[in-house]
């Protein structure tokens, strides 16, 4: 009886930390050089420009794509969450648009920090960054919200 | 030999250059393994291509070009320079290039370039075939192309293409990179629709103008030359239809080809058209596709030259699965029937691996 007890604690226990786990999950946001105009999208209108069907903002200037390495959090959220496909088929998209001549060659980051330096530096460019790296931006660079 | 030491002589160049520059270099290429009934040799290895893919950009101009060392019958590497172009955007709705391109009719030809490891099958279509293998359509386009994409409200956005060049050789092989075989440029334009109800589908459709000059007079150097016996008027019309989104890759393309002789004034009208279909699961995506060429039943003269020469109709079904094994290896394993009027049915297997690095 003590035995069955301890276990049901255990599981109790492993679904607290699942819980506590899901709540404390990173989520990610979009984020933008002060200069760019632009100041919302929708997802459709990302899906373009991450694979060169749309080459500029509507500003004018030319895009350009910042991402992360493809087993980072940020380019698996990318993939997921706004193309609803795997890294490996996102890549693997954005290499053929590359190879067809349709995208520009995106900038590779290791993180989110430098995500987030790259667009300060950039004004055409556009990124993914972890919201707990996002929360005290630089000048210069602000979040760009991203709408169905 | 020399080709190879150019060969070599550009890819250590670009290795060394992208050290210094914003120039990025691929490697892409296949290694396979086939076999086949009805044949000489029923089986056999491959190693027989390797590209090198160097693109740059500043800004709103672009450059990328295709180095292919490949080799031909006869088992000699020779290289050609696949593409080369230099892009300048205007904005989303204007483009311009100019160099040596794929010409854009239909999806397939400029949807998918030399290197394999995107395609889902492991050979393209006889249709859009390139020239050194016999394809019927004018694969690639040295001159200079616009294009852009035109917002339609929330319907979608319309994609144009308007093209010209140098267009036919004196034979189907040649592609004209250095000397135009005639005064008189191809036109090619091609219209999409791109909705935005449905993502990932495209509709559209092409027409191009072109003459294919008849053979050079005969010189002490060559009293045979290869090509036609008159000029012949080209129009090709095409039609597509594409849906690549969810899992699904679903490419159907037609074309109709019309030959007219300026001197007896015969036609020859061919038709041609295949349907690829594929569905992914995970990293596996089985696929299938049938490919149908209907040729003028009078034997058309710019069409009788290798595998081509002679045929009524062709006909190739293949089935087969392409696993994306890593980021950067696709492993495609294809059986395959061609029939073509000729001879027996031809059946094959190929097992193929298809890099990018």
């Amino acid at each position: 009886m003590r035995h069955g007890t301890s276990k049901i604690g255990l599981g109790v226990a492993v679904v607290a930390l699942l819980v506590a786990s899901v709540a404390r999950a990173e989520t990610y946001v979009f984020v933008r050089n002060s200069r760019n105009p632009v100041s919302g999208l929708t997802k459709a209108e990302v899906r373009k420009l991450f694979t060169g069907r749309s080459k500029q903002w509507s500003s004018g200037k030319v895009f350009q794509g910042v991402i992360g390495e493809i087993d980072s959090a940020e380019f698996v959220w990318l993939a997921w969450a706004i193309f609803d496909m795997s890294p490996k088929d996102l890549l693997t998209r954005m290499k053929q648009e590359i190879f067809r001549g349709e995208m520009k060659r995106p900038i590779v980051v290791k993180s989110s920090d430098e995500c987030i330096d790259v667009v300060q530096k950039t004004e055409a460019a556009l990124c993914v960054a972890a919201e707990s790296s996002a929360r005290s931006l630089p000048a210069g660079v602000e979040i760009l919200p991203v709408v169905d | 030999m020399r080709d190879v030491a150019a060969f070599t002589f550009v890819s250590i160049s670009a290795i060394s250059f992208q050290a210094r520059a914003d120039l990025d270099l691929k490697f892409y290429g296949d290694t396979s393994f086939g076999v086949r009934n009805h044949s000489d040799v029923s089986n056999g290895f491959t190693a027989s291509r390797l590209e090198l893919f160097p693109t740059a950009s500043t800004d709103r101009v672009s450059f990328l070009a295709e180095l292919m060392a490949e080799a031909g019958e006869d088992n000699e590497i020779g290289v050609d320079l696949e593409r080369v172009q230099v892009a300048y955007l205007f904005s989303n709705w204007l483009r311009v290039r100019a160099g040596r391109m794929h010409t854009a009719f239909g999806y397939y030809n400029d949807g998918y370039h030399h290197g394999r490891f995107f395609e889902l099958t492991t050979g393209r279509p006889q249709l859009v075939s390139f020239e050194d293998e016999f394809g019927l359509l004018v694969a690639h386009l040295v001159g200079v192309a616009i294009d852009g994409q035109v917002p339609l409200g929330g319907a979608g956005d319309l994609h144009y293409d308007l093209e010209t060049g140098n267009g036919r050789g004196h034979v189907l092989q040649e592609v004209a990179v250095l000397q135009a075989r005639k005064s008189n440029k191809m036109f090619n334009f091609r219209l999409r629709f791109l909705p935005n109800a449905l993502e990932g589908l495209m509709i559209g459709g092409n027409v191009a103008t072109d003459q294919i000059p008849r053979a050079p007079p005969p010189t002490a150097a060559d009293p045979m030359p290869a090509g036609v016996p008159n000029d012949i008027r080209e129009v090709l019309w095409g039609a597509h239809v594409v849906y690549q989104q969810h899992q699904i890759h679903f490419i159907a393309e037609g074309a109709a080809i019309v030959h007219k002789e300026d001197v007896t004034s015969t036609v020859y009208r061919h038709y041609g058209g295949f349907i690829e279909a594929g569905y992914s699961i995970g990293d596996f995506t089985p696929y299938a596709r049938y490919e149908h060429i209907k040729f003028a039943s009078r034997l058309d003269p710019f069409y009788q030259l290798g595998p081509l020469a002679g045929l009524s109709e062709y006909k190739d079904g293949r089935a087969g699965v392409k696993w994306i094994a890593t980021e950067n290896i696709a492993l495609k394993i294809e059986g395959e029937t061609t029939i073509t009027g000729i001879g027996p049915s031809i059946q094959a297997g190929t097992l193929q691996c298809a890099f990018g690095f």
